[in-house]
């Protein structure tokens, strides 16, 4: 992942015009563990959304598994998120209509995988990270830590090579949420995809290699 | 998107979905029965162009004037010798009753085909039970369901026509005709009830030879031209089928808009309640649009989930509402078929088939701009309402 000067100015000639990410330049190599924290306000979110691929730069690059985020169609924009990049959430954001294997099957239909090698990916998946005997179960019958589970595993179906986490702990305890911190540490580990954890926990950030401190929209550290 | 997803998300909202899928119901149920009317009536009129046989009927003026104009047997002496006339046949077609037998349907009626009849065109429905009139038949007679339903009739039974017993051989096929009514006798024996109490413009004609004239023409021939020379030339009220089957089916298409007018008002109704539940919808799942989309889903993943939902609750409602009208239509058809009277609605299969499709068709096109107008969702702007 390359950002170069990256600008996001939101609302652009409005007077709530808002410059959320200033000028910010990094390079984060494939299969690192990197930390992103800040106050509230700091650009965080703005900056997890760019990489993302739900929001375009104002001015400079970001380019993620080669695409340059900046002037790719919404296509492709699409096929990257589909495919090379998986979300974990802090609120979890299951859907609530459907039950933890469709919820982890959803982005590999999305991305044009066939329904039984969606359906077997997400099982093992789900049995990987101890939820087997809770495939049918809908988001609202499981505890927080399960359902973050779940999000993780959806984020992790189609292989991304990059993991977005925002606040992944934020709605649970510490225990809950160590268990899932060890949980990304594995995943760095043993599957070596890029992690960008997006907090102000130091519970979280102290266990990333990198840490880019935000403040103002401006790499500060 | 498999259906049980769908249907849980409905579920979620039971009531709200309840009452979009009934307003749905409604208009089908609307249109199902209104269609069923406008079938029936098709129906009818396809019964009534099956006895149209090509030929011209031409029927005795209410009173024939002083020169004999009018007259029957002397009218059918001329039209045999006009060009394109290949035959003339009598029939009697009487009354059965003068008064209302109280029924809603066709009148009932006494016919009476010569053998000659017979030999030019099918002018008698089939039999569906016991047999047909024979050459030799003296006082047996075939009687229409309607006619059997009413009297309380059947094989066997006896009907007195003018104090004269005839002796039912046979039902007639249902072919919601004016034979479903009627009785049909042998021609002398109809022949014979003519001077005893008929109408009077019978009365009048002393030499009548039958109450109408089946007027066969040549094939090639205008029928149009010779009813108007038969009309013009012997006095005698005679139709061109041809005129006869344009004018029935120009009636059928303007009942046709007027009923289908009706129900598809009642149907863009429920179809609004459609657009309504959707955008409330899309309101309420912004968060969960945006995290479909943030995890791979297009604008097309997206249009199609809620075109998706549209339609299962148009489809939920058109299936009741085509439910609840064969409900209806069964009691009404029932209670008239009890009583003799004209089964008021069909049913048909292309009646459910094209209830059914225009309620998910109406349901899609309702839901296409709540759907396009998640399918276009920003993803930051759903995702930011997560917090």
């Amino acid at each position: 992942m390359d950002v170069r000067d990256l600008i996001k100015v939101h609302a652009p000639g409005s007077p709530t015009e808002v410059r959320a990410l200033d000028a910010i330049s990094f390079t984060i190599e494939r299969g690192a563990y990197v930390a992103v924290v800040g106050e509230s306000g700091s650009g965080k979110t703005s900056l997890m959304h760019v990489l993302g691929g739900l929001d375009r730069p104002s001015a400079g690059h970001a380019f993620v598994d080669g695409v340059d985020l900046g002037s790719a169609s919404r296509a492709e924009l699409k096929r990257l998120r589909a495919q090379r990049i998986g979300f974990v959430f802090q609120g979890f954001n299951l859907i609530p209509s459907l039950d933890a294997l469709e919820n982890v099957m959803l982005p590999a239909r999305y991305a044009g995988v066939a329904l039984a090698t969606a359906r077997s990916r997400a099982r093992t998946l789900l049995a990987e990270l101890g939820l087997g005997e809770r495939l049918h179960h809908r988001p609202q019958q499981l505890s927080g830590g399960q359902q973050q589970r779940v999000a993780i595993a959806r984020a992790l179906v189609n292989e991304p090579a990059l993991v977005l986490a925002d606040e992944p702990t934020g709605e649970l305890d510490a225990r809950t949420g160590a268990t899932i911190l060890d949980l990304f540490d594995r995943i760095n580990r043993e599957r070596g995809q890029t992690l960008v954890v997006v907090t102000h926990s130091e519970a979280v950030w102290s266990r990333a290699q990198r840490v880019i401190r935000l403040a103002d929209g401006r790499i500060v550290a | 998107m498999s259906v049980g997803p769908v249907l849980r998300n409905l579920r979620s909202r039971a009531v709200r979905t309840s009452l979009t899928a009934a307003g749905i119901a409604i208009g089908i149920l609307a249109l199902v029965v209104v269609g069923g009317l406008a079938e029936r009536l098709h129906t009818i009129v396809a019964g009534s162009s099956s006895l149209n046989t090509g030929a011209i009927f031409a029927f005795a003026p209410l009173a024939d004037d002083a020169s004999g104009r009018g007259n029957l047997a002397r009218s059918a002496a001329m039209i045999r010798q006009f060009r394109g006339v290949r035959g003339v046949v009598p029939e009697v077609i009487l009354p059965y009753s003068t008064g209302n037998d109280g029924r809603f349907g066709p009148p009932a009626l006494i016919f009476g085909f010569p053998p000659a009849a017979r030999a030019y065109a099918s002018r008698t429905p089939a039999i569906a039970r016991g047999r047909d009139l024979r050459p030799d038949d003296d006082r047996a007679a075939v009687i229409g369901p309607d006619f059997a339903t009413v009297r309380g009739a059947g094989i066997g039974s006896t009907i007195a026509l003018e104090g004269n017993s005839f002796h039912v051989v046979g039902v007639i096929e249902r072919s919601f005709t004016i034979f479903d009514a009627a009785i049909v006798v042998p021609y002398a024996a109809a022949h014979a009830l003519l001077g005893q109490e008929v109408p009077p413009f019978v009365n009048r004609l002393p030499d009548v030879a039958g109450t109408a004239l089946m007027v066969v023409v040549a094939p090639g021939a205008d029928t149009g031209l010779l009813a108007r020379k038969i009309s013009l030339e012997t006095g005698l009220n005679a139709s061109d089928p041809k005129t006869s089957t344009a004018n029935l089916n120009a009636a059928t298409a303007v009942f046709d808009g007027i009923i289908f007018g009706a129900a598809l008002v009642a149907l863009v109704v429920g179809a609004f309640s459609i657009v309504n539940t959707m955008t409330i919808a899309v309101t309420e799942r912004t968060r969960e649009i945006g995290i479909r989309k943030a995890i791979g889903a297009g604008d097309g993943d997206i249009l199609r989930e809620f075109l998706i939902e549209a339609v299962t609750i148009g489809g939920l409602g058109g299936a009741a509402g085509i439910v609840a009208g064969a409900i209806v239509i069964a009691f009404v058809n029932a209670h008239n078929a009890g009583t003799g009277n004209l089964e008021l609605f069909a049913l048909t299969p292309r009646l459910v088939a094209g209830a059914f499709a225009f309620a998910l068709v109406l349901s899609a096109v309702a839901g296409l701009v709540p759907a396009f107008s998640a399918a276009r969702l920003d993803p930051t702007e759903a995702l930011r309402r997560l917090t």
